[in-house]
């Protein structure tokens, strides 16, 4: 049993329990932050992702005990902000979301990609989107969606 | 459920190792991998479980006259922002999954994992590096070609952890970087390939090849690469068709759902002599 606590979207919390439980987990059945999603489980899809200190994570493939004394920031957390405003108006604008079980997780790349790089070129896109996988697009929508994003938040990010 | 800490300072760490077997977890994208059952399960870890990744101590890339030092829980995308990290480690590193996976996961992560496609390992044979095993008696520098003693078999023994990875500074004419895989992001390499070399006066003055996922190791032969030492560049030509023969006679690639002997076998040809075709 250890306690962990962090930052989830703003907030102190602690967990009291096993240290080796995903954070994926946790934030879906103790937190009830189901905007993410569990695809792969292994790392490779993206719909779990989450921003750790600023910066994407997939959730499925990081364990309780290493969150501790970090931030966390689920796609419910990043809606309260004007950045996640201008993410989703391009998305909506692009015609990037069909089914949206990979959209949580594209709009957290995209404010990851967005933080470190406010004017990525096509290749940096592609390069910050990787790890995202969808299966209805054909990505160009949303690759489109990243970089109307950029354009329009001009000065947020 | 089997122990586990979240250790405080390295000392806490090495003390614990010196009492008993423990995992040592760092970023985990591939201890979660390998140990998980079902979703929504806490990880049925075999042994007890040290929690490294939160070590501040071990976060740092440093630069000394002659070396560069990375501590062990430095993250890929973290290697990524220092200008002194040399090139060709930087170019595998991109090229290794996705930015989220560089986020967490570790340069001693992919060297204890010990996976012959793991790969920041043909750049860090090629740059000489040196990998640091301390224990709560003695700390030992290893140099990588000594460090993997087999088949994901490397030469650690359970009191010792990875602190630090020791890169020698070269001053390379010109490298070569390259990762064979499927998709672009998330692939494990069919083969890979880091290539170093210098000129002075003319002549080959340094000239290194490791190539990775074709053995159970990493190939690195100081004996071949011997053979072009002080020769010109017009001599080291001639020689191409030799050079790959003795390549190809050290290398074991296999049939695996990645790839095949054959496909591995001509991809290494041509490595080797893409490479020999940028001396200059
Ligand atoms: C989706 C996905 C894609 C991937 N793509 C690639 C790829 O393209 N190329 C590639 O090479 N790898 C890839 N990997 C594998 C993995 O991300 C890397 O091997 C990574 O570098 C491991 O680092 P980590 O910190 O997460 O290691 P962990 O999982 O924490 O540890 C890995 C092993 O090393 C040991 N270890 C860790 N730190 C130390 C230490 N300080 N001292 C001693 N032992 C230690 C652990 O005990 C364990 O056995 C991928 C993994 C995933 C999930
Ligand atoms: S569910 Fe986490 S990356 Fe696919
Ligand atoms: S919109 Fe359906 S998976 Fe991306």
């Amino acid at each position: 049993m250890s306690k962990i606590t962090f930052i989830l979207n703003g907030k102190t919390v602690s967990v009291e329990g096993n240290p080796g439980v995903r954070l994926l987990d946790v934030l879906r059945n103790e937190f009830k932050l189901t905007g993410i999603k569990e695809g792969c489980g292994e790392g490779e899809c993206g719909a779990c992702a989450v921003l750790l200190d600023h910066k994407i994570v997939n959730s499925c493939s990081v364990v309780l005990a290493n969150v501790d004394g970090h931030e966390i920031t689920t796609i419910e957390g990043l809606k309260e902000t004007s950045r996640y405003q201008v993410i989703r108006d391009s998305f909506g604008h692009a015609g990037a979301v069909q089914c949206g079980f990979c959209t949580p997780g594209m709009v957290i790349a995209t404010e990851s990609l967005l933080y470190d790089n406010p004017t990525p070129t096509e290749e940096d896109i592609k390069i910050g989107m990787s790890g995202n996988l969808c299966r209805c697009t054909g990505y160009q929508s949303i690759i489109e969606a990243v970089k109307k994003a950029s354009e329009d938040g001009d000065g947020l990010w | 459920m089997v122990e586990q800490i979240i250790v405080k300072s390295v000392e806490e760490a090495l003390s614990r190792l010196s009492e008993r077997k423990y995992i040592i977890y760092a970023g985990g994208t591939d201890l979660i991998v390998q140990n998980r059952t079902v979703s929504e399960a806490p990880i049925p870890f075999k042994n007890p479980v040290l929690y490294c990744a939160n070590l501040k101590e071990l976060k740092y890339v440093k630069e000394g006259d002659d070396y560069l030092y990375i501590g062990a829980m430095t993250t890929l995308s973290e290697l990524l922002t220092y200008e002194s990290v040399p090139k060709l480690l930087k170019e595998a590193i991109e090229q290794m999954a996705s930015p989220a996976i560089r986020n967490i996961a570790t340069l001693a992560g992919n060297l204890g994992n010990a996976s012959p496609a793991g790969d920041s390992l043909v750049p860090l044979y090629t740059l000489n590096a040196l990998i640091k095993c301390q224990s709560v008696k003695a700390s030992r520098l290893i140099p990588i070609q000594d460090f993997f003693v087999g088949l994901k078999k490397t030469a650690l023994t359970d009191s010792e952890m990875i602190t630090e990875i020791i890169i020698p500074k070269n001053r390379f004419k010109s490298t070569m970087y390259r990762k064979v895989g499927t998709r672009k992001a998330d692939a494990l390499s069919k083969v890979s390939f880091a290539g170093a070399y210098s000129i002075v006066h003319d002549k080959i003055c340094d000239f290194r090849i490791s190539i990775g996922a074709v053995n159970v190791t990493v190939v690195r032969r100081f004996d071949i690469e011997a053979k072009l030492i002080g020769k010109t560049i017009e001599q080291a030509q001639k020689m191409k068709n030799q050079i790959i023969s003795l390549y190809l006679s050290s290398i074991k690639p296999i049939n695996d759902q990645r790839s095949n002997i054959e496909y591995r076998t001509q991809v290494t040809k041509n490595l080797i002599s893409a490479f020999m075709d940028t001396l200059d």
